[in-house]
Protein backbone atom coordinates (compact mmCIF):
# COMPACT_ATOMS: atom_id res chain seq x y z
CA UNK A 1 0.00 0.00 0.00
CA UNK A 2 1.21 3.34 -1.01
CA UNK A 3 2.14 5.14 2.27
CA UNK A 4 0.30 8.32 1.71
CA UNK A 5 -3.35 6.16 1.01
CA UNK A 6 -3.72 5.04 4.85
CA UNK A 7 -3.04 8.61 6.92
CA UNK A 8 -5.66 10.44 3.92
CA UNK A 9 -7.84 7.96 4.38
CA UNK A 10 -7.81 8.02 8.31
CA UNK A 11 -8.00 12.07 8.02
CA UNK A 12 -10.47 12.55 5.49
CA UNK A 13 -12.41 9.74 7.91
CA UNK A 14 -11.70 12.09 10.78
CA UNK A 15 -13.05 15.08 9.00
CA UNK A 16 -16.36 13.78 8.27
CA UNK A 17 -16.72 12.76 11.43
CA UNK A 18 -16.40 16.34 12.97
CA UNK A 19 -19.28 17.65 10.42
CA UNK A 20 -21.27 14.38 11.50
CA UNK A 21 -21.03 15.81 15.42
CA UNK A 22 -21.50 19.48 14.22
CA UNK A 23 -24.88 18.35 12.60
CA UNK A 24 -25.40 15.91 15.93
CA UNK A 25 -24.86 18.72 18.06
CA UNK A 26 -27.41 21.17 16.07
CA UNK A 27 -29.71 18.35 16.82
CA UNK A 28 -29.29 18.77 20.53
CA UNK A 29 -30.15 22.38 20.08
CA UNK A 30 -33.35 23.09 22.68
CA UNK A 31 -33.65 27.12 23.21
CA UNK A 32 -31.68 28.41 20.54
CA UNK A 33 -30.85 31.49 22.21
CA UNK A 34 -27.62 33.26 22.05
CA UNK A 35 -26.39 31.87 25.56
CA UNK A 36 -27.35 28.04 24.26
CA UNK A 37 -25.36 28.91 20.94
CA UNK A 38 -22.05 30.09 23.21
CA UNK A 39 -22.32 28.06 26.34
CA UNK A 40 -23.38 24.68 25.08
CA UNK A 41 -26.76 25.13 27.72
CA UNK A 42 -24.21 25.42 30.34
CA UNK A 43 -24.60 21.59 31.09
CA UNK A 44 -21.23 20.18 30.19
CA UNK A 45 -19.70 17.13 32.46
CA UNK A 46 -16.44 16.68 33.86
CA UNK A 47 -14.64 14.74 31.48
CA UNK A 48 -16.25 16.21 28.12
CA UNK A 49 -15.42 19.17 29.26
CA UNK A 50 -12.50 18.63 30.82
CA UNK A 51 -10.75 16.81 27.30
CA UNK A 52 -12.20 20.20 25.24
CA UNK A 53 -10.37 22.63 27.58
CA UNK A 54 -7.01 20.43 26.65
CA UNK A 55 -8.01 20.07 23.45
CA UNK A 56 -8.77 24.20 22.79
CA UNK A 57 -5.48 24.84 24.69
CA UNK A 58 -3.41 22.32 23.05
CA UNK A 59 -3.34 23.84 19.61
CA UNK A 60 -1.66 22.92 16.44
CA UNK A 61 1.44 25.25 18.37
CA UNK A 62 1.38 23.04 21.09
CA UNK A 63 1.60 19.54 18.47
CA UNK A 64 3.96 21.29 16.19
CA UNK A 65 5.14 24.88 16.89
CA UNK A 66 6.40 24.46 20.48
CA UNK A 67 8.56 21.06 19.35
CA UNK A 68 9.72 23.48 17.04
CA UNK A 69 11.37 25.90 19.59
CA UNK A 70 11.99 23.18 21.62
CA UNK A 71 13.91 21.83 18.47
CA UNK A 72 15.69 24.98 17.49
CA UNK A 73 16.36 26.66 20.78
CA UNK A 74 16.00 24.40 23.35
CA UNK A 75 13.43 22.53 25.85
CA UNK A 76 14.01 25.54 28.71
CA UNK A 77 12.40 28.08 26.74
CA UNK A 78 9.49 26.48 25.50
CA UNK A 79 8.96 25.35 29.27
CA UNK A 80 8.69 28.67 30.84
CA UNK A 81 5.75 29.04 28.39
CA UNK A 82 3.93 26.10 29.62
CA UNK A 83 5.09 26.87 33.25
CA UNK A 84 3.10 30.16 32.73
CA UNK A 85 0.46 28.41 31.15
CA UNK A 86 0.18 26.04 34.57
CA UNK A 87 0.20 28.72 36.57
CA UNK A 88 -2.00 30.49 34.64
CA UNK A 89 -4.73 27.58 35.12
CA UNK A 90 -3.53 27.80 39.55
CA UNK A 91 -4.77 32.29 38.83
CA UNK A 92 -7.97 30.91 36.97
CA UNK A 93 -8.95 28.82 39.54
CA UNK A 94 -8.14 30.42 42.22
CA UNK A 95 -9.30 33.48 41.06
CA UNK A 96 -11.60 33.63 38.45
CA UNK A 97 -13.45 30.64 37.29
CA UNK A 98 -16.04 30.56 40.38
CA UNK A 99 -16.53 34.48 39.92
CA UNK A 100 -16.88 34.32 36.36
CA UNK A 101 -19.45 31.65 36.60
CA UNK A 102 -21.70 32.69 39.08
CA UNK A 103 -22.08 36.12 37.16
CA UNK A 104 -24.06 33.96 34.41
CA UNK A 105 -22.49 35.43 31.64
CA UNK A 106 -21.50 34.13 28.15
CA UNK A 107 -18.36 35.93 27.02
CA UNK A 108 -15.37 37.92 28.68
CA UNK A 109 -16.74 41.15 26.95
CA UNK A 110 -19.93 40.64 28.45
CA UNK A 111 -18.45 40.43 31.71
CA UNK A 112 -16.62 43.56 31.36
CA UNK A 113 -19.76 45.04 30.37
CA UNK A 114 -21.23 43.95 33.37
CA UNK A 115 -18.89 44.78 35.51
CA UNK A 116 -17.84 48.52 34.60
CA UNK A 117 -20.79 49.62 32.42
CA UNK A 118 -18.59 51.22 29.95
CA UNK A 119 -19.29 51.99 26.52
CA UNK A 120 -15.71 52.60 25.18
CA UNK A 121 -14.23 49.47 27.16
CA UNK A 122 -16.75 47.30 25.16
CA UNK A 123 -15.82 48.81 22.05
CA UNK A 124 -11.90 48.16 22.93
CA UNK A 125 -11.92 45.23 24.73
CA UNK A 126 -13.68 43.32 22.03
CA UNK A 127 -11.49 44.83 19.38
CA UNK A 128 -8.42 43.80 20.58
CA UNK A 129 -10.12 40.07 21.23
CA UNK A 130 -10.64 40.22 17.42
CA UNK A 131 -7.05 41.45 16.63
CA UNK A 132 -5.41 38.95 19.21
CA UNK A 133 -7.74 36.05 18.22
CA UNK A 134 -7.50 36.72 14.31
CA UNK A 135 -3.66 36.47 14.81
CA UNK A 136 -4.06 32.92 16.59
CA UNK A 137 -6.05 31.48 14.15
CA UNK A 138 -4.30 32.16 11.36
CA UNK A 139 -0.84 30.80 13.07
CA UNK A 140 -2.87 27.68 13.82
CA UNK A 141 -3.77 27.60 10.16
CA UNK A 142 -0.58 27.22 9.08
CA UNK A 143 0.07 23.91 10.96
CA UNK A 144 -2.81 22.76 9.13
CA UNK A 145 -1.69 23.71 5.64
CA UNK A 146 1.82 22.14 6.32
CA UNK A 147 0.46 19.08 7.61
CA UNK A 148 -1.90 19.00 4.45
CA UNK A 149 0.65 19.95 1.92
CA UNK A 150 2.70 17.02 3.34
CA UNK A 151 -0.11 14.40 3.87
CA UNK A 152 -1.90 14.84 0.74
CA UNK A 153 0.82 15.98 -1.48
CA UNK A 154 -1.79 18.97 -2.32
CA UNK A 155 -0.64 22.92 -2.46
CA UNK A 156 -0.52 24.13 0.68
CA UNK A 157 -3.15 26.92 0.16
CA UNK A 158 -5.85 24.28 -0.56
CA UNK A 159 -4.80 22.44 2.47
CA UNK A 160 -5.76 25.65 4.47
CA UNK A 161 -8.94 25.80 2.72
CA UNK A 162 -10.20 22.25 3.24
CA UNK A 163 -9.40 22.33 6.91
CA UNK A 164 -10.86 25.57 6.90
CA UNK A 165 -14.62 24.53 5.40
CA UNK A 166 -14.91 21.83 7.73
CA UNK A 167 -14.46 23.82 10.85
CA UNK A 168 -15.76 26.75 9.80
CA UNK A 169 -18.94 24.44 8.85
CA UNK A 170 -19.34 22.59 12.27
CA UNK A 171 -18.46 26.47 14.19
CA UNK A 172 -21.11 27.88 12.96
CA UNK A 173 -23.93 25.24 12.31
CA UNK A 174 -23.23 23.60 15.78
CA UNK A 175 -22.42 26.45 18.23
CA UNK A 176 -20.64 25.88 21.52
CA UNK A 177 -22.25 22.59 21.62
CA UNK A 178 -20.62 21.42 18.17
CA UNK A 179 -17.09 22.41 19.41
CA UNK A 180 -17.18 21.03 22.87
CA UNK A 181 -18.47 17.77 21.41
CA UNK A 182 -15.65 17.63 18.52
CA UNK A 183 -12.83 19.28 20.65
CA UNK A 184 -13.93 16.24 23.29
CA UNK A 185 -13.26 13.46 20.44
CA UNK A 186 -10.35 15.63 19.29
CA UNK A 187 -8.81 15.93 23.03
CA UNK A 188 -8.85 12.09 23.13
CA UNK A 189 -6.87 11.21 19.61
CA UNK A 190 -4.76 13.75 21.05
CA UNK A 191 -4.02 12.50 24.00
CA UNK A 192 -3.87 9.02 22.72
CA UNK A 193 -0.88 10.02 20.33
CA UNK A 194 1.04 11.69 22.63
CA UNK A 195 1.44 8.44 24.65
CA UNK A 196 2.27 6.33 21.81
CA UNK A 197 4.54 8.63 20.07
CA UNK A 198 5.97 9.13 23.42
CA UNK A 199 6.56 5.24 24.06
CA UNK A 200 7.98 5.26 20.20
CA UNK A 201 10.56 7.75 21.51
CA UNK A 202 11.56 5.68 24.62
CA UNK A 203 11.85 2.75 22.52
CA UNK A 204 13.72 4.46 20.02
CA UNK A 205 16.61 5.27 22.74
CA UNK A 206 17.71 2.92 25.43
CA UNK A 207 15.43 4.54 28.32
CA UNK A 208 14.71 8.46 28.83
CA UNK A 209 18.28 9.04 30.35
CA UNK A 210 19.86 7.55 27.70
CA UNK A 211 18.20 9.53 25.02
CA UNK A 212 18.11 12.38 26.66
CA UNK A 213 22.01 12.13 26.99
CA UNK A 214 22.19 11.47 23.50
CA UNK A 215 20.00 14.18 22.38
CA UNK A 216 22.16 16.61 24.79
CA UNK A 217 25.41 15.00 23.24
CA UNK A 218 24.55 16.04 19.78
CA UNK A 219 23.30 19.26 20.58
CA UNK A 220 24.45 20.78 24.33
CA UNK A 221 22.10 23.74 23.62
CA UNK A 222 19.16 22.04 23.34
CA UNK A 223 19.69 22.25 27.20
CA UNK A 224 21.36 25.13 28.40
CA UNK A 225 19.48 28.40 28.10
CA UNK A 226 22.06 30.17 25.84
CA UNK A 227 19.64 30.57 22.84
CA UNK A 228 17.39 32.91 24.71
CA UNK A 229 18.37 35.78 27.25
CA UNK A 230 16.98 35.55 30.76
CA UNK A 231 14.47 38.31 30.03
CA UNK A 232 12.71 36.20 27.19
CA UNK A 233 12.23 33.29 29.14
CA UNK A 234 10.63 35.66 31.88
CA UNK A 235 8.87 37.28 29.01
CA UNK A 236 7.15 33.87 27.58
CA UNK A 237 6.63 32.52 31.45
CA UNK A 238 4.33 36.26 32.10
CA UNK A 239 2.42 36.31 29.02
CA UNK A 240 1.56 32.77 29.11
CA UNK A 241 0.92 33.06 32.97
CA UNK A 242 -1.90 36.20 32.30
CA UNK A 243 -2.91 35.38 29.09
CA UNK A 244 -4.40 31.89 29.90
CA UNK A 245 -6.48 33.52 32.52
CA UNK A 246 -8.21 35.97 29.66
CA UNK A 247 -8.39 33.93 26.96
CA UNK A 248 -12.10 33.76 25.92
CA UNK A 249 -11.80 30.15 24.81
CA UNK A 250 -10.36 28.61 27.79
CA UNK A 251 -12.82 31.26 29.77
CA UNK A 252 -15.90 30.21 27.96
CA UNK A 253 -15.26 26.38 29.05
CA UNK A 254 -16.42 27.87 32.42
CA UNK A 255 -19.58 28.92 31.62
CA UNK A 256 -20.12 26.04 29.39
CA UNK A 257 -19.67 23.87 32.57
CA UNK A 258 -22.70 21.76 34.19
CA UNK A 259 -21.80 23.73 37.26
CA UNK A 260 -18.54 25.90 39.20
CA UNK A 261 -17.05 22.74 40.95
CA UNK A 262 -17.00 21.15 36.99
CA UNK A 263 -15.90 23.93 35.87
CA UNK A 264 -13.10 23.86 38.25
CA UNK A 265 -12.66 19.94 38.03
CA UNK A 266 -12.26 20.62 33.96
CA UNK A 267 -9.53 22.78 33.97
CA UNK A 268 -7.78 20.59 36.06
CA UNK A 269 -8.17 17.77 34.07
CA UNK A 270 -6.99 19.78 31.03
CA UNK A 271 -4.01 21.02 32.57
CA UNK A 272 -3.05 17.54 33.52
CA UNK A 273 -3.23 16.42 30.15
CA UNK A 274 -1.84 19.37 29.35
CA UNK A 275 1.44 18.44 31.50
CA UNK A 276 1.95 15.21 29.88
CA UNK A 277 1.92 16.25 26.28
CA UNK A 278 3.99 19.22 27.29
CA UNK A 279 6.60 16.20 28.80
CA UNK A 280 6.40 13.83 26.29
CA UNK A 281 6.52 16.21 23.26
CA UNK A 282 8.96 18.57 24.34
CA UNK A 283 11.67 16.14 26.14
CA UNK A 284 10.89 12.84 24.73
CA UNK A 285 9.74 13.46 21.42
CA UNK A 286 12.40 16.42 20.69
CA UNK A 287 14.84 14.80 21.56
CA UNK A 288 14.55 11.35 19.84
CA UNK A 289 14.30 13.64 16.51
CA UNK A 290 17.39 15.45 17.56
CA UNK A 291 19.00 11.86 17.49
CA UNK A 292 17.47 10.91 14.29
CA UNK A 293 18.80 14.32 12.47
CA UNK A 294 21.80 14.31 14.14
CA UNK A 295 20.82 18.11 15.37
CA UNK A 296 20.98 19.61 12.37
CA UNK A 297 18.96 22.81 11.71
CA UNK A 298 16.00 22.12 9.55
CA UNK A 299 15.03 24.55 7.05
CA UNK A 300 11.44 24.95 8.97
CA UNK A 301 11.90 23.83 12.73
CA UNK A 302 8.14 23.86 13.00
CA UNK A 303 8.24 20.34 11.23
CA UNK A 304 10.25 18.62 13.46
CA UNK A 305 7.51 16.79 14.33
CA UNK A 306 6.94 15.60 11.02
CA UNK A 307 10.02 14.54 10.65
CA UNK A 308 9.79 12.92 14.16
CA UNK A 309 6.62 11.18 12.46
CA UNK A 310 8.45 10.17 8.93
CA UNK A 311 11.71 8.45 10.58
CA UNK A 312 10.30 6.74 13.26
CA UNK A 313 6.63 5.69 13.30
CA UNK A 314 4.61 3.23 11.14
CA UNK A 315 1.97 4.78 8.55
CA UNK A 316 -1.15 3.73 10.67
CA UNK A 317 -0.10 6.06 13.27
CA UNK A 318 1.85 8.56 11.33
CA UNK A 319 -2.04 8.79 9.73
CA UNK A 320 -3.50 8.91 13.23
CA UNK A 321 -0.40 11.52 13.88
CA UNK A 322 -1.51 13.51 10.97
CA UNK A 323 -5.44 13.56 12.15
CA UNK A 324 -4.55 14.21 15.95
CA UNK A 325 -2.50 17.51 14.55
CA UNK A 326 -5.65 18.52 12.59
CA UNK A 327 -7.52 17.80 15.42
CA UNK A 328 -5.56 19.68 17.66
CA UNK A 329 -5.31 22.81 15.07
CA UNK A 330 -9.53 22.58 14.34
CA UNK A 331 -9.93 22.11 18.17
CA UNK A 332 -8.14 25.35 18.59
CA UNK A 333 -9.64 26.96 15.67
CA UNK A 334 -13.33 26.47 15.91
CA UNK A 335 -13.11 27.15 19.83
CA UNK A 336 -11.51 30.52 18.84
CA UNK A 337 -13.13 31.32 15.88
CA UNK A 338 -16.47 31.06 18.22
CA UNK A 339 -14.77 33.43 20.58
CA UNK A 340 -14.54 35.69 17.57
CA UNK A 341 -18.22 35.63 16.36
CA UNK A 342 -19.36 36.09 20.09
CA UNK A 343 -16.91 39.45 20.25
CA UNK A 344 -18.08 40.57 17.12
CA UNK A 345 -21.86 39.97 17.18
CA UNK A 346 -22.35 39.24 20.72
CA UNK A 347 -20.12 41.99 22.02
CA UNK A 348 -19.38 44.82 20.04
CA UNK A 349 -22.93 45.37 18.22
CA UNK A 350 -24.64 44.74 21.71
CA UNK A 351 -22.73 47.69 22.69
CA UNK A 352 -22.82 49.93 19.26
CA UNK A 353 -26.40 49.22 18.80
CA UNK A 354 -28.15 48.25 22.26
CA UNK A 355 -31.47 47.62 21.18
CA UNK A 356 -30.13 44.90 18.58
CA UNK A 357 -33.27 42.14 18.60
CA UNK A 358 -31.84 39.34 20.39
CA UNK A 359 -33.12 36.99 17.60
CA UNK A 360 -31.02 39.00 14.79
CA UNK A 361 -27.58 38.96 17.43
CA UNK A 362 -28.04 34.85 17.36
CA UNK A 363 -28.30 34.79 13.32
CA UNK A 364 -25.63 36.99 13.36
CA UNK A 365 -23.01 35.01 15.31
CA UNK A 366 -22.80 32.44 12.88
CA UNK A 367 -22.88 34.64 10.26
CA UNK A 368 -19.47 36.71 11.64
CA UNK A 369 -17.82 33.08 12.57
CA UNK A 370 -17.90 32.34 8.77
CA UNK A 371 -16.46 35.88 7.49
CA UNK A 372 -14.07 35.84 10.26
CA UNK A 373 -13.29 32.22 9.27
CA UNK A 374 -12.52 33.02 5.71
CA UNK A 375 -10.62 36.13 6.67
CA UNK A 376 -8.12 34.41 8.44
CA UNK A 377 -7.81 31.97 5.74
CA UNK A 378 -6.92 34.30 3.47
CA UNK A 379 -4.58 35.89 6.08
CA UNK A 380 -2.97 32.01 6.57
CA UNK A 381 -2.26 31.98 2.91
CA UNK A 382 1.17 33.69 2.94
CA UNK A 383 1.77 33.32 7.35
CA UNK A 384 4.89 33.99 9.10
CA UNK A 385 7.95 31.68 10.47
CA UNK A 386 7.78 30.54 13.68
CA UNK A 387 4.71 29.57 15.10
CA UNK A 388 4.57 30.15 18.77
CA UNK A 389 6.59 33.45 18.06
CA UNK A 390 3.60 35.05 16.46
CA UNK A 391 0.51 33.60 18.59
CA UNK A 392 2.86 34.27 21.49
CA UNK A 393 2.87 38.16 20.98
CA UNK A 394 -0.80 38.04 20.35
CA UNK A 395 -1.34 36.79 23.24
CA UNK A 396 1.17 39.33 25.42
CA UNK A 397 -1.26 42.27 23.75
CA UNK A 398 -4.42 40.23 24.73
CA UNK A 399 -2.79 40.00 28.53
CA UNK A 400 -1.62 43.22 28.58
CA UNK A 401 -5.01 44.87 27.63
CA UNK A 402 -7.58 42.82 30.00
CA UNK A 403 -5.36 40.58 32.91
CA UNK A 404 -5.81 43.73 35.54
CA UNK A 405 -8.86 44.92 34.11
CA UNK A 406 -10.30 41.46 35.26
CA UNK A 407 -8.58 40.89 37.89
CA UNK A 408 -8.82 43.80 39.76
CA UNK A 409 -12.29 44.00 38.12
CA UNK A 410 -13.19 40.59 40.53
CA UNK A 411 -11.98 41.27 43.31
CA UNK A 412 -11.26 45.54 44.18
CA UNK A 413 -14.07 46.47 45.06
CA UNK A 414 -12.74 50.17 44.36
CA UNK A 415 -12.19 49.15 41.30
CA UNK A 416 -14.00 51.97 38.63
CA UNK A 417 -14.54 51.85 35.04
CA UNK A 418 -12.14 54.56 34.79
CA UNK A 419 -9.24 52.22 35.98
CA UNK A 420 -10.31 49.66 34.01
CA UNK A 421 -10.12 51.67 30.91
CA UNK A 422 -7.03 53.15 31.97
CA UNK A 423 -5.77 49.52 32.51
CA UNK A 424 -6.46 48.25 29.17
CA UNK A 425 -5.47 51.17 27.06
CA UNK A 426 -2.58 51.88 28.75
CA UNK A 427 -1.60 47.67 28.58
CA UNK A 428 -2.06 47.59 24.84
CA UNK A 429 -0.93 50.56 23.76
CA UNK A 430 2.55 50.48 25.73
CA UNK A 431 2.50 46.84 24.71
CA UNK A 432 2.58 47.99 20.86
CA UNK A 433 4.94 50.23 21.03
CA UNK A 434 7.57 48.17 22.74
CA UNK A 435 6.81 45.05 20.15
CA UNK A 436 6.85 47.91 17.10
CA UNK A 437 9.19 50.37 18.07
CA UNK A 438 11.85 48.34 20.09
CA UNK A 439 13.97 45.94 19.49
CA UNK A 440 13.26 43.82 22.49
CA UNK A 441 13.80 40.05 22.89
CA UNK A 442 10.72 37.78 22.11
CA UNK A 443 7.79 38.43 24.71
CA UNK A 444 9.57 40.76 26.72
CA UNK A 445 7.28 43.43 25.99
CA UNK A 446 5.33 42.25 28.85
CA UNK A 447 7.74 42.41 31.36
CA UNK A 448 7.09 45.96 31.41
CA UNK A 449 3.68 46.94 29.75
CA UNK A 450 1.53 44.87 32.94
CA UNK A 451 3.54 46.97 35.32
CA UNK A 452 2.41 50.02 33.28
CA UNK A 453 -0.95 48.32 32.57
CA UNK A 454 -1.33 48.03 37.07
CA UNK A 455 -0.22 51.39 37.78
CA UNK A 456 -2.64 53.18 35.74
CA UNK A 457 -5.73 50.68 36.95
CA UNK A 458 -4.70 51.83 40.03
CA UNK A 459 -3.83 55.00 39.94
CA UNK A 460 -6.68 56.68 37.68
CA UNK A 461 -9.00 54.13 40.10
CA UNK A 462 -8.19 56.19 43.10
CA UNK A 463 -8.23 59.87 41.31
CA UNK A 464 -11.69 59.31 39.90
CA UNK A 465 -15.37 58.34 41.97
CA UNK A 466 -15.62 54.79 43.57
CA UNK A 467 -18.49 52.54 42.20
CA UNK A 468 -21.65 52.38 44.23
CA UNK A 469 -22.42 49.35 46.31
CA UNK A 470 -25.56 49.37 44.08
CA UNK A 471 -23.07 49.20 40.72
CA UNK A 472 -21.52 46.06 42.87
CA UNK A 473 -24.63 44.46 43.50
CA UNK A 474 -24.04 41.55 40.59
CA UNK A 475 -20.35 41.38 41.24
CA UNK A 476 -20.65 40.41 44.85
CA UNK A 477 -23.92 38.48 44.80
CA UNK A 478 -21.25 36.28 42.02
CA UNK A 479 -18.65 36.21 44.98
CA UNK A 480 -21.38 34.34 47.55
CA UNK A 481 -23.75 32.45 45.23
CA UNK A 482 -24.73 32.53 41.32
CA UNK A 483 -26.58 35.29 39.61
CA UNK A 484 -30.14 34.18 39.08
CA UNK A 485 -32.58 35.82 36.61
CA UNK A 486 -34.80 36.87 39.45
CA UNK A 487 -31.57 38.96 40.94
CA UNK A 488 -31.69 41.28 37.78
CA UNK A 489 -32.80 45.19 38.28
CA UNK A 490 -33.73 47.15 35.25
CA UNK A 491 -30.54 48.17 33.56
CA UNK A 492 -29.41 51.63 33.39
CA UNK A 493 -28.37 53.21 29.84
CA UNK A 494 -24.95 53.31 29.23
CA UNK B 1 -29.97 60.25 50.69
CA UNK B 2 -25.93 59.63 50.56
CA UNK B 3 -25.17 56.23 48.07
CA UNK B 4 -23.35 54.13 49.84
CA UNK B 5 -19.18 53.46 48.45
CA UNK B 6 -17.87 50.23 47.85
CA UNK B 7 -14.38 50.01 49.20
CA UNK B 8 -11.34 46.97 50.05
CA UNK B 9 -11.53 43.75 48.85
CA UNK B 10 -13.54 40.38 48.51
CA UNK B 11 -12.74 38.03 50.87
CA UNK B 12 -10.49 34.83 49.86
CA UNK B 13 -10.01 31.69 51.14
CA UNK B 14 -7.18 30.92 53.75
CA UNK B 15 -5.98 28.46 51.95
CA UNK B 16 -5.90 29.70 48.77
CA UNK B 17 -3.97 32.49 49.91
CA UNK B 18 -1.41 30.36 51.49
CA UNK B 19 -1.13 28.34 48.14
CA UNK B 20 -1.05 31.67 46.15
CA UNK B 21 2.37 32.63 48.34
CA UNK B 22 3.59 29.47 47.88
CA UNK B 23 3.73 29.33 44.25
CA UNK B 24 4.57 33.31 44.29
CA UNK B 25 7.81 32.00 46.27
CA UNK B 26 8.17 29.20 43.39
CA UNK B 27 8.18 31.53 41.22
CA UNK B 28 10.35 33.85 42.12
CA UNK B 29 12.96 31.15 43.16
CA UNK B 30 12.62 29.61 39.35
CA UNK B 31 12.23 32.48 37.45
CA UNK B 32 15.61 34.33 38.84
CA UNK B 33 19.21 35.40 36.84
CA UNK B 34 20.72 32.78 39.14
CA UNK B 35 18.81 29.82 38.37
CA UNK B 36 18.69 30.46 34.20
CA UNK B 37 22.65 30.78 34.66
CA UNK B 38 23.23 27.73 36.93
CA UNK B 39 23.50 24.69 35.18
CA UNK B 40 22.85 20.73 36.55
CA UNK B 41 24.83 18.47 34.73
CA UNK B 42 24.58 20.00 31.43
CA UNK B 43 20.78 21.26 31.74
CA UNK B 44 20.30 24.41 32.82
CA UNK B 45 18.47 24.60 35.91
CA UNK B 46 15.63 26.86 35.60
CA UNK B 47 14.33 23.79 32.93
CA UNK B 48 14.20 21.68 35.88
CA UNK B 49 12.58 23.96 38.12
CA UNK B 50 10.10 25.27 35.35
CA UNK B 51 8.80 21.43 35.01
CA UNK B 52 8.88 21.74 38.89
CA UNK B 53 6.41 24.69 38.61
CA UNK B 54 3.98 22.62 36.25
CA UNK B 55 3.76 19.92 38.80
CA UNK B 56 3.21 22.19 41.93
CA UNK B 57 0.65 23.84 40.41
CA UNK B 58 -1.38 20.83 39.04
CA UNK B 59 -0.92 19.47 43.04
CA UNK B 60 -2.21 23.18 44.48
CA UNK B 61 -5.79 23.06 41.98
CA UNK B 62 -5.76 19.19 42.67
CA UNK B 63 -5.59 20.09 46.47
CA UNK B 64 -8.41 22.82 45.91
CA UNK B 65 -10.51 21.10 43.72
CA UNK B 66 -10.53 17.80 46.43
CA UNK B 67 -10.77 20.24 49.30
CA UNK B 68 -14.43 20.69 50.99
CA UNK B 69 -15.17 24.19 51.39
CA UNK B 70 -17.13 25.69 54.28
CA UNK B 71 -18.74 29.16 53.43
CA UNK B 72 -17.56 32.00 55.98
CA UNK B 73 -20.30 33.53 57.42
CA UNK B 74 -18.13 36.73 57.67
CA UNK B 75 -17.55 36.47 53.77
CA UNK B 76 -21.27 37.50 53.24
CA UNK B 77 -21.91 41.55 52.47
CA UNK B 78 -25.26 41.96 54.97
CA UNK B 79 -26.10 44.67 52.92
CA UNK B 80 -26.56 43.13 49.64
CA UNK B 81 -29.75 41.92 48.31
CA UNK B 82 -28.77 37.84 48.65
CA UNK B 83 -31.08 35.34 48.49
CA UNK B 84 -30.73 31.50 50.56
CA UNK B 85 -28.24 29.52 48.03
CA UNK B 86 -29.56 27.83 45.31
CA UNK B 87 -27.73 25.78 42.55
CA UNK B 88 -28.92 23.56 39.98
CA UNK B 89 -26.53 20.73 41.03
CA UNK B 90 -25.14 20.79 44.93
CA UNK B 91 -21.18 20.00 45.13
CA UNK B 92 -21.75 17.97 47.86
CA UNK B 93 -23.99 17.12 50.96
CA UNK B 94 -21.23 18.52 52.95
CA UNK B 95 -20.40 21.50 51.56
CA UNK B 96 -24.35 22.46 51.33
CA UNK B 97 -24.74 21.92 54.94
CA UNK B 98 -21.63 24.34 55.27
CA UNK B 99 -23.64 26.80 53.54
CA UNK B 100 -26.90 26.64 55.71
CA UNK B 101 -24.95 26.77 58.97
Amino acid sequence: MNIQILPTSITVLYLLLCIGIGIYAKRLEKSGTSHEYLTGGGGVGFWVNGFAIFAAFATGGTMMGNMGVSYAGGWGYIMAYNGGVAVGYVITVFYLAKIFRNMSVSTVPEFIKVRFNSKLLNIVIPIVLILTLGAYVVAQMKIGGLIGERLLGIPYTWSVVIIGIVYIFYTAYGGMKAVTLTDFFQGLLMIGVVIVTGIIALMYGSGPIDLYSAAQAIKPSWTTSETYPYIAYLGAFIVWATAVTVLPHTVMRIFAAKDEKTGRASLTLGLGLYIVTCVVTLILVVGSTMVVTGGIALPDADTAFLVFLEELTPSWIEGIAFAAIFAAVMSSVSAMLLALGAAFAYDLIGTVKPDYPEEKKRKLVPISIVVFGIITMLFAFNPPALLSLLYSAAMGLLASTLFFPLLLGVWWKRMNKEGALAAALSGAISYMILFFAFDLPALSEIVYALPISLVFAVGVTLLTPEPTEKELRRMTIAHQREFLPEDIEPVEPI
Amino acid sequence: MKTKKATGFYPLARHRLVWSIVIIVAILVTMNPYSYQLEFKGTALINWMLLGIMALSFVIILYDLLKVEVKDPAAVNETSKTKEFKREVPFTQIEKEGEMK
